[in-house]
């Protein structure tokens, strides 16, 4: 039995009378890196910032470890950890000196040496001492994860984390957030455009879109839901994907003049028997399966890298 | 309390304008010295003083407390960190009275920064006549107090507006009304004009005597606006949405 971390409940924010967000049930479960997935403006923020208390819903509920976290009752808050819509810092201030101040906010005292361990952890500890108006973007992101970690919290909430970031950056935080969950047991709530950011690191996905959640499911179950085929590189396709549709009854999807796609349980060697017997010059033929970005593309209306 | 406070007080240290706000309370004994420079001649320890007042509570405060009250709110909103705050274990309403708290001694400190700085420029001058150090500072604490009236009012409108700009106008304007209401017989119902006639009054130099007697009508007035302006910010931190 999983143990759920954090649960919504027909989760609505309305403005005006636009649903932004509109009836999310979603469901992260104790260990998860469950990717939150949808295209700009889909919900994706909205709802975090009613989990992490920022915003009111209008209706439905939000369970965080077992709690409803009513503003008046916010003791729940010191187990999360959030980095909402980009790093906010105190410029003024260096990086130690933001997460001591983050430190005293979350009534856990000064600490240096978790803010040491913290700063190690994201790499900072070279430049930790500096103003933090110095730091480039990559950095902020960085020293924002190093502040949701503060007081080592069982539920880390991060938006976007990756924003503005180089492929070293995605790298480091892809295996930052493998290392939390892995070593720290921490539970990680990640939210993204990027599909293929979430596929190398998430073990729940749930899709957004136009504020209603589409589909909520293991990356397993996604790429087992997901249709098997076989692609067939063949002189005349047309002809081809006749022939195959009548004599088998699979669908067959044509790509182009010399391609096609048959989906289903389509038996290679007998599709490539068939073709040949019909004096077809089958020239390639490949057992494929649609990709999560497919699966995405499809959900979300051509969103695929929305 | 004690952690939002510590925390408020760790934000500001080292900020550009808690040191603006050093530089303009010590503009009015300034303004002083340079006066009495000009006239070329030697003061009264009261004349100082009482000038000095002058230009801190009609003037020279209330920018000062404009400056306080609205960068202490839209400094959160310019570098998005409100949502830091309210992401944390803190309620809502602890945040905000934590961030009056601060302004509020900050003023009183500022308070007794202008009379050290008034007592300098009398040394320096030369002043003559009876020091009533004491005297003064309590004169100088009780016009702090009655500047941080406007404090939560400031705050208000910077977390409606969530700027500056529109919080610096505002104050513009209402420090220069109380500048041009001073003299006119609604000087005593203006918070910032009552502060100076009030204090006038207690320093035996009364500029309206025919209102010597509606103290708890001033009074009374002053603490209305404090305490409706703190009230309604601190409703509006607890329920608005952070977007």
């Amino acid at each position: 039995m999983h143990e759920t971390v954090l649960a919504t409940n027909a989760l609505t924010k309305r403005y005006g009378r636009r649903n932004v967000v509109d009836g999310v049930n979603l469901t992260v479960r104790r260990g998860d890196i469950y990717g939150f997935l949808g295209p700009n403006g889909a919900g994706k923020t909205t709802t975090l910032r009613m989990v992490t208390g920022l915003i009111s819903p209008s209706s439905g509920g939000i369970s965080l470890l077992g709690q409803n976290p009513t503003r008046s009752s916010r003791a729940i808050m010191r187990q999360i950890g959030c980095l909402i819509e980009g790093p906010a810092f105190y410029p003024h201030l260096s990086g130690a000196q933001n997460l001591c101040l983050m430190q005293t906010l979350k009534g856990i005292g000064h600490d240096e040496k978790e803010i040491s361990e913290l700063l190690d952890l994201v790499n900072l500890s070279k430049t930790g001492h500096q103003a933090v108006e110095r730091y480039s973007l990559g950095m902020k992101q960085r020293l924002g994860i190093a502040m949701a970690l503060l007081a080592r919290p069982r539920l880390l909430v991060l938006d976007e984390p990756t924003n503005g970031l180089d492929p070293e950056g995605f790298r480091e935080i892809r295996a930052l957030l493998r290392h939390l969950v892995s070593d720290r047991g921490i539970t990680v709530l990640l939210s993204s455009h990027l599909l293929h950011e979430v596929e190398q690191v998430a073990s729940r996905v749930g899709v957004i879109r136009e504020g209603r959640l589409l589909i909520e499911a293991s990356v397993e179950e996604l790429r087992h839901q997901s249709q098997r085929g076989l692609e067939v590189s063949v002189d005349r396709a047309a002809a081809a994907a006749d022939l195959i549709r009548e004599r088998t009854k699979l669908p067959v999807e044509q790509v182009n003049g010399c391609t096609l796609v048959v989906r289903g349980k389509a038996h290679a060697a007998q599709i490539c028997a068939l073709l040949v017997r019909n004096d077809h010059n089958v020239s390639r033929l490949v057992e494929r399966e649609s990709s999560l970005e497919e699966i995405f593309f499809n959900l979300t209306g051509g969103a695929a890298h929305a | 309390m004690l952690r939002a406070i510590s925390a408020e007080v760790q934000k500001w240290r080292r900020t550009w304008f808690l040191l603006v706000t050093i530089g303009a309370t010590l503009m009015a004994p300034l303004l002083v010295c340079i006066a009495f420079l000009i006239m070329g001649r030697t003061p009264e320890w009261s004349q100082v003083f009482g000038q000095g007042m002058t230009f801190s509570i009609l003037m020279i405060g209330p920018l000062t407390v404009t400056l306080i009250g609205g960068q202490l709110i839209a400094s959160e909103y310019q570098y998005d960190t409100w949502k830091l705050s309210l992401t944390a274990p803190v309620p809502r309403w602890m945040v905000y009275v934590a961030k009056w708290i601060v302004g509020f001694v900050w003023i009183m400190a500022l308070s007794v920064l202008v009379v050290a700085g008034n007592l300098a420029v009398g040394l320096l001058l030369g002043a003559t006549g009876q020091l009533e150090v004491w005297l003064w500072l309590k004169f100088f604490l009780l016009g702090g107090l009655g500047m941080s009236v406007m404090l939560p009012v400031y705050h208000l409108v910077t977390l409606i507006s969530r700027n500056f700009f529109v919080t610096s106008g505002f104050g513009i304007i209402t420090t220069f009304t109380g500048i041009f209401i001073i003299n006119s017989k609604y000087a005593a119902i203006y918070p910032q004009s009552s502060i100076l006639v009030m204090l006038a009054t207690m320093t035996g130099q009364p500029m309206r005597p025919d209102m010597i007697g509606t103290w708890p009508i001033w009074i009374g007035i002053e603490l209305g606006i404090a305490l409706v302006a703190l009230l309604a910010s601190t409703l509006y931190m607890q329920k608005a949405d952070y977007r």
